[in-house]
């Protein structure tokens, strides 16, 4: 290991490039998976050994800032989420090593993928005029249609992530994750066809119960750090609930999976769905470990507040007013995801909450959302709430 | 090798010392150079103990505030408008303000026992109090810019920064003591 220079970089920063690069690194997985792409597989690899280093150097911080014992005791809490944040892209590193290896992927992963809530998609930049000379700054895709670019491939470099003064140029490749809908708009936008992925494979219960476990861990890890950021005992204790629904899911992918080798001509691909689950099952368990630190009842550090408002994409709490153009509205009808880019994680409605509302939800004055989204987009939710 | 060895903690505090006892000495340089004022108001030879000690104290524990703070990201190394580094400077303020007042009606007690006079004493009293708030409010912004220092360059707050801010502290305590009585007492 080479040895590693003092730089004055404070925990929060840390924390915030380490949540901004466990996110990324575990979109940019998946998409490795979906296009088979070893070039999208090493850039995993990257960010994972670049998270290594942030974790050190947040041990590092935590070590030197901690001066008393009940200081000591809320850091720890900072070093358990920076962990949890370490693991979940070691995780991914996991999901990219099928890739680099060379593993053959089963093709209901594909399916899996493409049917979860949330897209992967490679865009192609083929027209002028609606995307090409502006910076991602300008363009706000995240806050007007949901939809967040991961990398960019440009000739044969790449840029990942793309920061708020990169400029999209004609042929440029995107990877974008965010609602189908949003990424339609984003094709159109570019001048291509979407393609819908037809389903042929005969294993609806492993693609329903892969896709469903995308999604979940990735609400998951989204509500483990609402939870942090606005220190709620309740969803973290539903992020524990829904760790438990989640290993349910595991064992019936396995028991599945062994029971589809049976009629599996080229059982080699199957294992690489066993794998997949593996990885999403440690996602899950770093977003329990989130949520663990809120459920111990240690007064948590002040420093999170400050980087959780301070990432790329965050989680927020609006209170919905009177006056509020939401009242009276169900989420299908507001479609906020494709709107504004917020995803409503959580309605708090008087003492009880309501986890990962469906569209038929009805929104009521006096309602908390727990929502997450870019900057500009839990900006704009605000404001509606407001009224 | 053990974290703290002999040879490191010397070679470590061994160069700050020498700078503190340059700083100090000059504290008490300038006392020497006031013997006259010293000798016709003894006096202040009481008072220097209390404003040093308060006043190293109030900043040093402020410095070990700052340093765990910059660690953490809730204070940035930079000046302008930030709610936790004007939360600590603040309470550092009001601390010091709150022991002063105490500290100047104690030597107010002890002027007028000493026959020194009503209106004399009250002077005393403010006089006191005027030089450990000019010298608190200096030697806090240098508290300040030192554990910026000793967090940029990734120095142990506990060996720089405290060592040299008390010995800015000595300067301080006793120059602006030395000033105020001599405006006030007029000697």
């Amino acid at each position: 290991m080479e040895k590693i220079v003092y730089k004055p970089r404070s925990a929060r920063e840390i924390l915030i490039e380490m949540k901004n690069t466990s996110d990324l690194v575990v979109e940019l997985a998946y998409a490795s998976l979906l296009f088979e792409s070893k070039e999208i597989a090493e850039r995993v690899h990257e960010l994972e050994q670049r998270m290594d280093d942030l974790m050190y150097h947040i041990r590092i911080m935590a070590a030197v800032a901690a001066r008393n014992v009940n200081e000591a005791r809320k850091i720890t809490g900072i070093l358990q989420v920076a962990g949890a944040a370490e693991a979940i892209s070691n995780a991914t590193g996991d999901i990219a090593d099928l890739i680099l290896r060379g593993i053959k992927i089963h093709p209901v992963i594909h399916e899996a993928i493409s049917s979860a809530d949330e897209k992967i998609a490679a865009v192609k930049v083929c027209k002028g005029y609606m995307l090409t000379g502006k910076n991602f700054h300008e363009l706000r895709l995240p806050s007007t249609i949901g939809v967040f670019t991961l990398a960019i491939k440009r000739g044969k470099s790449w840029i990942v992530p793309p920061t708020k003064d990169t400029e999209v140029l004609l042929g440029d490749l995107l990877i974008v994750r965010g609602p189908g809908d949003g990424i339609d708009i984003l094709c159109k936008m570019a001048g291509v066809h979407r393609k819908a992925g037809l389903l042929k494979t005969n294993l609806p219960i492993i693609r329903y119960a892969l896709s469903h476990m995308r999604d979940m861990s990735s609400v998951m890890v989204d509500m483990a750090y609402s939870s942090i950021f606005i220190g709620s005992r309740e969803i973290a204790k539903e992020v524990r609930k829904l760790e438990e629904e989640f290993d349910k899911l595991n064992y019936k992918i396995w028991l599945e999976t062994l029971k589809a080798a049976k009629k599996e001509r080229d059982v080699a691909r199957l294992s690489s769905v066993l794998q997949l689950a593996k990885c999403m099952e440690k996602i899950s368990d770093a977003a329990d470990s989130i949520a663990d630190v809120v459920l111990r009842k240690v007064e948590l550090h002040p420093v999170f507040a400050r980087a959780l408002s301070e990432t790329d994409e965050q989680v927020i709490r609006v209170d919905v007013s009177k006056h509020s153009q939401l009242v009276g509205k169900t989420l299908g009808d507001l479609n906020l995801w494709i709107t504004v880019g917020a995803y409503i994680l959580v309605i708090k409605r008087e003492e009880h909450h309501i986890f990962d509302p469906g569209r038929d939800m009805k929104v009521l004055a006096g309602d908390s959302l727990i929502a997450r989204g870019s900057y500009y987009g839990v900006q704009k939710l605000k404001k509606m709430a407001a009224g | 090798m053990a974290v703290y060895g002999l040879r490191r903690i010397l070679w470590e505090s061994y160069p700050v010392l020498v700078l503190c006892v340059v700083i100090s000495l000059s504290a008490g340089l300038i006392l020497d150079s006031q013997m006259g004022s010293i000798k016709a108001f003894p006096l202040i030879l009481v008072m220097v103990p209390p404003i040093n000690g308060i006043n190293n104290n109030v900043c040093s524990i402020l410095g070990a505030r700052l340093a765990s703070a910059l660690h953490m990201g809730t204070v940035e190394p930079k000046l302008g408008k930030q709610k936790v580094l004007r939360k600590n400077t603040r309470a550092t303020w009001l601390m010091s303000i709150g022991v002063f007042w105490f500290t100047s009606a104690i030597f107010f007690g002890m002027a007028l026992i000493t026959g020194m006079g009503l209106a004399r004493s009250i002077m005393l009293m403010f006089a006191f109090f005027a030089a450990s708030m000019v010298a608190i409010a200096v030697t806090m912004w240098c508290t300040v810019g030192l554990a910026f220092l000793s967090y940029i360059r990734g120095l142990d707050p506990d060996n720089v920064v405290i060592p040299i801010v008390t010995s800015i502290g000595d300067v301080m305590g006793v120059t602006c003591l030395i000033i105020a009585i001599k405006i006030v007492m007029g000697v």
